[in-house]
């Protein structure tokens, strides 16, 4: 690295905060200091105060338990068992009330999703409703527990357009895991990071929403943080392209700098090995916003080093690292115990989600006494910060979005894994304040026509880089 | 009510895409995440080549071979990271010389066979008995084979009368088979006492053995039996017949063991097979994926044997493992069977609703294919059947990119009847549809509904057509397969392939070419025909060409185009196999075939489809407890349980699979206890199936009249069955005091 990359790297750095290496864990939720429970460490019992029924909470959770998705459904699923066999194991929750739950398969589609947590409020009285991964169902079913009054942590179906409009004021519905618009500016951002001389941009998106979204906000962030850039190649794979040769040539021939890709799971696999044949990797950099948001042991040991690889900017068992926060050691180390594997972004979330339930009901119990009614653990909810695995989260109270710094690293394959995984010097964490609109930033269709809050707020406030 | 954003113009809703048949389609939209189906199954792409047995070993060692179809390694070669899936291989053989005086009296001959344990090679399992633990009704035959096996224990070793033969199951299964374009049968062509009469009536010398034989036969495949217990009586008598001149005898089986690549990264796993075909099978390639891909990829499978037999697509055809495994990927059958139980799954035809018994008027706007002409009539007044049938149809778009239409489903009820009877008639054809053409009565559209898979805006739509079928036939299990709704081949590529018959081009099955002395139909390896059909598609496209029995289904401008397309799919590809399945046959260089899997939006099945039946779990009887009402049976059952990259089999009580399961919504668990209660005079007392409760016990109830056997000992034989799974799976012989 030269000079004149690393004067460019430390000014970019300051100017977004971001951190790189091991470092991190600024604190997404400044001014809260609204900590409180450690998940599934030994701490010392909370006692509650007033009765506590020892009924079972029911608990509702969809994920994708068969077909592709099952590949961020099934680590969502064990992250949820975990954090519920951990709470069970002290006796439930207030140390009364052990949970029960009812899982259901998203793969059944959006319709069929609706009517289920329909059932689970109303034949199964479910008290909390958890899980859903893809942001074609988050839309629809958040306005359906508002209607039902039913109690919603979603720990992903990360699509802005859930509080930017479907539920632009929700009361009873949270989530999580970051905002969609956040993985393309994480993997501009990582990439700027890493390669601030980048200017030729291609492209590699699905022809879907979630690839248009990828698209837009990575080169539109990239844009606005390195100067003179230009699109050069964009690509837009259909559902089910198993080919990539034309595209990959089509993106050799345009001579970028940085490729951006979107293609997630077995599609990025079938892609990369593609890409290997032609050199691709050696010919550019390529800063991907999934490559591993699957299970961490799906990637093979041939993916090159050096790549972006993303994880839905949330989160990877890596990072933080064991030394730096204890919290994600031990869950790491009790998630491999239970199921032989590490965890992803996806386990994380639903791992939280639980453990953010728990936290808010002991908050509430211990100022009102009693089980608290679900307008007071909302009012737990809002605002709070909890100490995940991941890091600090933060609820943001005027929208019930979950904001915890985006990471994203670059791949190695180093001794003791089978896998590749996030070389530790490479992690790029970025405060998420800074890549998301604001509270009370004008919503799509509200004074704008951007697809997102965040894609406004980008154009209009951040500073465009001089050449 | 969600309402719609506004979007800058580049990322402004686009309309929707209409794919293919226009069944199917895939709107690109707002607020949509990683798109959670894929059609098609897990290998983007499969490559069958041929390799001997030395050349397969040498390929598993460098991990550039996944699966080795019809194939066996000896256990000194076969590389550290392979398992094999074992299957029914043959049937070992005896056959009396009747000229031979010292086996002229029946006696002699069957206390002959009760010596020649010892005469079986290695590998080859003593069974003397014709139905196998590889056959789903083996149940109904297992005290007498236990009891077979136990007559013989302490015979006298004695050498055999001839040479010992092997009858290869397949091979047998392949002949008595009615496989035309997309319906297979007969339906019970893999009963154990079908392969049974194939393998042994032959031999049956006794005039009134035979009579009685061919007549039990008849009336099973007919389905003619008022329930369970007449059938098995039935099937057990049958299959004593077959044995009793002890002409030909049954010494045992042999297990075929197909190996596959078990290397993570370099592997495969889920890899589902066959209980009596093996790897070269449908569902092989509907679940085999590759472990460093969570789906796409390349999957490498070598047969021992080249491809034998012609590529045809019609009847027959695809012989051998290489052409099994090649025609599994291609052809999308209505209903596959059940790789390890005794019935179907349903594949591209839900069948709704079933009426049996008493007859039925069938609609006067039914149609009737007209036999020799193919002419699809009204059925008119007075036609009665006594099934019908509704059956809900996933269509596709075919290879050519070609919409699927009723009329596809249509032409396929028309081929059968014009080329199956008539002046026009094929030999192959005719024995293919015989079943199917005797008992359909009438078929009518009712209605097309949608059906949508959507993930918010991001949606696949499917237009299913509702067909209603009606037929005279037996039983509701086979019934929905006798003539069912459905095509692999686009109508436009049968009138081509009619066209090439007719000019003397070739012939539509083996038997009709060796009668007319022309070639049997490969539309991929027979180059003359390739270029023939070549010649033909461009003529039938200048003339619009619509066969006459569509004439009211499909207009000129259609089959213009749709000769255009089948034209450019063979300039692209080099051959004329179109197919609605789930892999396009890319290439056929003579020597490897290169499947792509055929990821269209219309595909109605996608990954994972399948994987429930990847692995055949088993349930276990435990204990059995006679009480008033019958007896109680406990078990217990298997399960899959995954620790990071590898999945292992775990058996436990139910309540703790349950336990673990954690979904309520899925079907519940499809566990049941099936049983005979053989009398002391060796007739069923009774059988039956029970479901089994939540904590995993059966309770079987003796009907009254049954608990009348007459006093003494008889047996109870029963076996757990887990999801269909009854090959192989264990069962239990207990006395049992009427």
């Amino acid at each position: 690295m030269d000079k004149e990359q690393l004067q460019e790297r430390r000014s970019f750095l300051k100017q977004f905060g971001a951190t790189l290496g091991a470092a991190g864990l600024g604190a997404a939720a400044a001014g809260t200091g609204a900590y409180l429970a450690v998940p599934g460490a030994a701490h010392a019992a909370m006692k509650p105060k007033g009765n506590i029924p020892s009924t079972p909470v029911k608990v509702g959770h969809i994920t994708f338990l068969t077909g592709p998705a099952a590949l961020l459904g099934g680590p969502g699923q064990r992250g949820h068992i975990l954090a519920e066999e951990e709470i069970n194991a002290e006796g439930g929750l207030l140390g009364k009330r052990k949970i029960e739950t009812l899982f259901a398969d998203e793969a059944a589609g959006t319709d069929a999703n609706v009517k289920e947590l329909r059932r689970m409020k109303l034949a199964e009285k479910i008290e909390l409703f958890t899980g859903v991964i893809s942001s074609g169902n988050t839309p629809a079913l958040g306005p359906v527990a508002e209607e039902l009054k039913v109690l919603t942590l979603f720990n992903d179906g990360c699509t802005d357009f859930l509080f930017d409009k479907a539920v632009p004021n929700p009361k009873y519905t949270f989530r999580v895991t970051n905002i969609q618009s956040a993985d393309g500016v994480t993997a501009a951002i990582g990439a700027a990071t890493h390669w601030p001389k980048a200017r030729r941009l291609a492209s590699l998106q699905p022809d879907y929403s979630y690839g248009r979204n990828v698209f837009e906000h990575a080169t539109l962030a990239f844009g606005k943080i390195v100067p003179g850039t230009e699109v050069v190649s964009e690509s837009w794979p259909k559902l089910g392209t198993t080919d990539f040769t034309s595209h990959i040539t089509k993106i050799l021939s345009a001579k970028p700098d940085l490729l951006f890709v979107g293609v997630w799971g077995g599609d990025y696999v079938a892609f990369y090995k593609q890409a290997l044949r032609y050199g691709l990797f050696d010919k550019m950099k390529v800063a991907t916003t999934l490559a591993f948001g699957g299970y961490p042991h799906a990637i093979g040991k041939d993916h090159p080093d050096g790549v972006l690889a993303g994880v839905h900017a949330n989160y990877h068992f890596l990072y933080p690292s064991a030394e730096r926060w204890p919290i994600n050691k031990a869950f790491v180390e009790r998630y491999y115990k239970r199921f032989k594997e590490y965890p992803s972004f996806e386990s994380d979330g639903a791992y939280t989600a639980l453990y953010l339930y728990k936290q808010a009901i002991e908050k509430a119990n211990q100022l009102v006494g009693g089980w608290p009614s679900d307008d007071a653990i909302i009012a737990m909810l809002e605002g709070a910060g909890f100490d995940s695995p991941g890091g600090y989260l933060y609820i943001r109270p005027d929208n019930h979005q979950g904001y915890k710094d985006a990471v994203t690293g670059l791949s190695k394959n180093l001794p003791g894994y089978d896998f590749p995984v996030w070389d530790p010097k490479s992690i790029v964490s970025i405060p998420i304040r800074n890549i998301t609109a604001p509270p009370n930033w004008p919503k799509p269709g509200k004074g704008h026509n951007e697809s997102t809050a965040a894609a406004d707020w980008i154009k209009k406030t951040w500073p465009t880089a001089k050449a | 009510m969600i309402e719609k954003p506004e979007f800058p113009s580049r990322l402004r809703v686009r309309s929707a895409l209409v794919f293919g048949a226009g069944f199917a389609y895939f709107a690109v939209a707002h607020a949509g995440h990683e798109f959670p189906f894929y059609p098609s199954f897990y290998p983007q792409e499969i490559t069958v080549e041929t390799l001997d047995a030395k050349a397969a070993a040498q390929r598993f060692a460098k991990a550039t071979l996944h699966a080795y179809a019809g194939g066996e390694l000896a256990a000194q070669s076969a590389p550290a990271k392979t398992a094999s899936v074992a299957s029914l291989g043959g049937y070992v053989v005896v056959t009396f010389d009747a000229r031979a005086p010292q086996f002229a009296d029946r006696s002699a001959r069957c206390a002959a066979v009760r010596g020649l344990k010892h005469a079986l090679a290695e590998g080859q399992i003593w069974h003397p008995y014709p139905v196998t633990p590889f056959h789903a009704d083996y149940l109904h035959h297992a005290d007498r084979a236990e009891a077979a096996r136990v007559a013989v224990a302490a015979q006298k070793a004695a050498e055999p009368p001839g040479r010992l033969e092997i009858v290869d199951a397949t091979v047998l299964a392949a002949q008595a088979g009615a496989r035309y374009n997309g319906w297979l049968g007969p339906p019970w062509l893999r009963r154990g006492w079908f392969h049974a009469y194939l393998v042994l009536a032959p031999a049956v010398r006794d005039a009134g053995a035979r009579a009685r034989i061919e007549e039990l036969a008849h009336r099973l495949m007919n389905g003619k039996h008022a329930n369970l217990r007449e059938r098995i009586e039935r099937e057990r008598e049958l299959v004593a017949l077959l044995q009793s001149g002890c002409e030909r005898v049954v010494l045992g089986y042999t297990v075929r063991s197909e190996p596959y690549g078990t290397d993570y990264s370099q592997g495969v796993e889920n890899v589902g097979h066959d209980a009596l075909d093996g790897l070269a099978s449908g569902i092989f390639t509907r679940t085999v994926k590759l472990r460093d891909f969570p789906w796409n990829g390349w999957l490498n499978v070598a047969t021992p044997a080249v491809p034998s037999g012609a590529w045809n697509p019609v009847v027959g055809g695809f012989g051998g493992a290489f052409g099994r495994l090649v025609w599994s990927a291609l052809g999308d059958p209505a209903f596959l069977p059940s790789p390890h139980g005794e019935g179907w799954i349903e594949n591209r035809l839900s069948a709704s609703k079933t009426k049996m018994g008493t007859p039925l008027a069938v609609p006067e706007d039914a149609l009737v294919p007209e036999p020799g002409s193919g002419r699809l009539a009204r059925a008119g007044r007075g036609r009665t059947a006594t099934a019908r049938i509704v059956y809900d149809v996933r269509n596709s778009a075919f290879h050519d990119g070609t919409p699927m239409s009723v009329a596809d489903l249509f032409y396929a009820y028309a081929f059968a009847a014009a080329w199956g009877a008539g002046d026009a008639l094929d030999p192959g054809v005719a024995q293919a549809t015989a079943f199917a053409r005797e008992r359909l009565k009438g078929v009518r559209l009712l209605r097309v509904h949608t059906e949508t898979l959507a993930f918010g805006e991001d949606k696949l739509t499917y237009k299913i057509p509702v067909i209603e079928v009606y037929l005279d036939a037996g039983s509701a299990g086979d019934a929905m397969t006798v003539a069912p709704p459905w095509t692999v081949l686009p109508w436009h590529l049968l009138a081509l392939l009619e066209e090439g018959a007719r000019r003397g081009h070739f012939a539509f099955s083996a038997a009709g070419a060796g009668r007319r002395g022309v070639p049997e139909l490969d539309p991929v390896r027979d180059a003359v025909i390739v270029g023939r059909l070549a010649e033909l598609a461009r003529e039938l496209e200048e003339r619009a060409y619509v066969p006459a029995a569509l004439a009211k289904h499909a207009g000129a401008g259609e089959a213009r185009q749709r000769y255009r397309r089948l034209r450019e799919f063979h300039a692209a590809h080099g051959h004329w196999l179109v197919t609605n399945g789930p892999y396009v046959l890319s290439r056929w260089d003579g020597a490897r075939a290169v499947l792509t899997a055929f990821r269209d939006p219309s595909y109605p099945k996608g990954l994972g489809s399948f994987d429930a039946y990847a692995a055949p779990l088993k349930a276990h009887v435990t204990r059995v407890e006679q009480r008033e009402y019958g007896a109680q049976v406990h078990t217990e059952i298997e399960w899959l349980e995954r620790e990071g990259r590898e999945v292992k089999i775990v058996r436990g009580p139910v309540a703790k699979r349950l336990a673990e399961r954690r979904t309520t919504r899925e079907q519940p668990l499809g566990l049941a206890c099936r049983y005979l209660l053989v009398g002391p005079d060796g007739a069923i007392a009774a059988a039956g199936s029970a479901r089994a409760d939540a904590t995993g016990r059966c309770r079987l109830e003796f009907a009254r009249p049954e608990k009348r056997a007459g006093r003494g000992s008889g047996r109870l034989v029963l076996a757990a069955v887990l999801e269909e799974n009854v090959a192989n799976t264990p069962i239990k012989i207990v006395p049992w005091e009427h």
